[in-house]
């Protein structure tokens, strides 16, 4: 585990060099608020109430899980994985004792602990320059949406790891990484709230991953939420994350003798 | 002109023959802005589930909206996107070299020379929308009206080109600009989703003179809904040409600030 976290604490280390690029991917939040705040305003003009949620609980919604998916930076590993497969460099990483999986996220978990110290502040500043409403829920379900947050991102990282390693067996994956990105940002509720959608919808969506990645700990953490709802979509996440973990490995160790790479 | 239009022609050839050996990458554009347009689509269809307009437009007005901008962003995959954004790389690596000392305009050809056919789809696929929406919104389409949406459709696209030349040509004078791509990234996809009608005050003014992505499918829509006024119609057009006129004049001024490979 050491390794992992000194892998970590390089990483961490290394977006300071990058703080400028770390700082405006923080602020890129800022645009999506904004744009809850132009569109959501002129939905609301006139009406209370839509959905279920009121003006300021919907800005509310749209800081946290602004926040939450600027962490969400896994969308890079898979990327990356398939260049450095296609372009047969991968071998850098196979050679060195580590397990593949652990390696990507405490990469990524050093990325996104920088990341954090940017978000924070941008998530208090746009709640307060937007004016949206404050937690009005139970404390034990904020904690649980707190406690999400890293299970999901997680999760994401192990399931663009998935997605990478496939690059051994088609050379090229970029074409499913591009098609399924805007899809799970939207089951994600990232675009939008997926409480809106119809129920049947909702009901399949539960039994995934994704919406608990962003939008189950937003709607713990604004109070839109009970604890005992959030427990059952935890429970969700983990399933999927040891599936995902498990299926994962076994597909790294069959799919790796399929590389050609240099220097092998 | 001739000339130009014949070396056009064989850049398209020869981006064929080369998009032949990445069969699978050559529909890659499409299905990443078609997705990223069904979300868009589905995004506003479940919010007009829960209301009737937003700002003064209807569901029409806003599939319109969404086609349109699709369409112009598809004309950019087709036929610039691809050419246009290597320009930093090429000035950081020094690869320009090769094209300001070829007989032939380096901006015509770096414009032209990676044209992206795979998004052709993404073209039929917004001109779809478009229709829907018109059908959704009962508009009577003549011939003139298409022509003049057509014609403020490719100004926009132009004014679209326009803006991503102005930004990349800043690597001249910067080193690192990834974070103004970024920056450009999100703006679009903020306008993407928030029609122009929208904007009110200070944003009214960013995003209509300052960065004006918030005209670009608000334009073309509000004239094929009957609802575009002269004077917006002749603001619009004062802002193609200001910023054509510009994005060539720093394109040039850019270009004078080239420090090269071997400098």
């Amino acid at each position: 585990m050491k390794k992992y976290m000194a892998f970590s604490k390089i990483f961490f280390k290394a977006q300071i060099i990058y703080r400028f690029d770390v700082a405006v991917t923080a602020i890129e939040a800022l645009g999506r608020i904004l744009f809850a705040w132009l569109i959501w305003g002129a939905v609301f003009a006139g009406r209370d109430v839509v959905g279920g949620f009121t003006f300021r609980s919907m800005l509310l919604y749209y800081v946290v899980s602004s926040c939450i998916a600027t962490l969400d930076i896994c969308f890079g590993v898979s990327s990356e994985i398939n260049h450095e497969v296609r372009n047969g460099l991968y071998t850098k990483f196979m050679v060195i004792p580590i397990n593949q999986q652990l390696y990507w996220l405490s990469k990524n978990l050093g990325v996104v602990s920088y990341l954090a110290m940017f978000v924070l502040p941008v998530a208090l500043i746009s709640g307060w320059l937007f004016g949206a409403g404050g937690y009005a829920g139970q404390p034990a379900a904020a904690i649980l949406g707190l406690l999400m947050i890293p299970l999901g991102l997680a999760f994401m990282v192990t399931f663009h790891f998935f997605i990478g390693i496939h690059a051994f067996k088609f050379h090229d994956v970029g074409f499913f990484i591009y098609f399924q990105s805007a899809l799970v940002q939207f089951t994600q509720g990232g675009v939008i709230p997926i409480n809106l959608l119809p129920d049947t919808v909702l009901n399949i969506l539960r039994l995934l991953p994704f919406p608990h990645v962003i939008y189950t700990p937003s709607m713990l953490l604004i109070g839109g939420m009970d604890f005992r709802e959030g427990l059952f979509s935890a429970g969700v996440l983990i399933v999927w994350l040891a599936g995902m973990s498990a299926a994962a490995q076994f597909a790294y160790k069959r799919l790796r003798i399929k590389y050609d790479g240099v220097g092998i | 002109m001739k000339r130009n239009i014949r070396f056009i022609l064989l850049l398209i050839k020869l981006k064929l023959s080369h998009m032949m050996v990445f069969r699978l990458s050559f529909f890659i554009g499409f299905f990443a802005d078609g997705m990223l347009f069904a979300v868009q689509l589905l995004t506003f269809q479940i919010i007009f589930g829960q209301v009737d307009s937003i700002g003064n437009w209807g569901q029409g007005e806003m599939l319109i909206f969404i086609g349109t901008f699709s369409m112009i962003n598809g004309l950019n995959m087709f036929i610039y996107f691809f050419g246009v954004s290597n320009i930093p790389r090429l000035i950081r690596t020094g690869g320009l070299d090769l094209y300001i000392t070829k007989p032939v305009n380096p901006l015509l050809r770096l414009t032209f020379e990676n044209v992206n056919l795979g998004s052709a789809p993404l073209l039929i696929f917004s001109g779809v929308i478009v229709a829907y929406g018109v059908s959704v919104l009962g508009a009577e389409v003549t011939a003139p009206l298409l022509t003049g949406y057509i014609t403020l459709t490719l100004l926009m696209t132009l004014l679209y080109y326009d803006m991503e030349v102005i930004l990349r040509t800043l690597p001249f004078f910067f080193i690192g600009t990834s974070a103004i791509d970024r920056l450009e990234g999100e703006l679009i996809m903020l306008n993407f989703k928030v029609p122009g009608v929208i904007y009110q005050g200070v944003f009214k003014i960013i995003f209509y003179f300052i960065l004006p992505y918030g005209i670009m499918a608000t334009v073309p829509t509000q004239a094929l809904s009957r609802t575009l006024t002269a004077g917006g119609l002749l603001q619009a057009l004062a802002v193609v040409v200001f910023f054509t006129v510009f994005a060539l004049w720093f394109w040039k001024f850019g270009l004078k600030h080239y420090k090269s490979a071997s400098s």
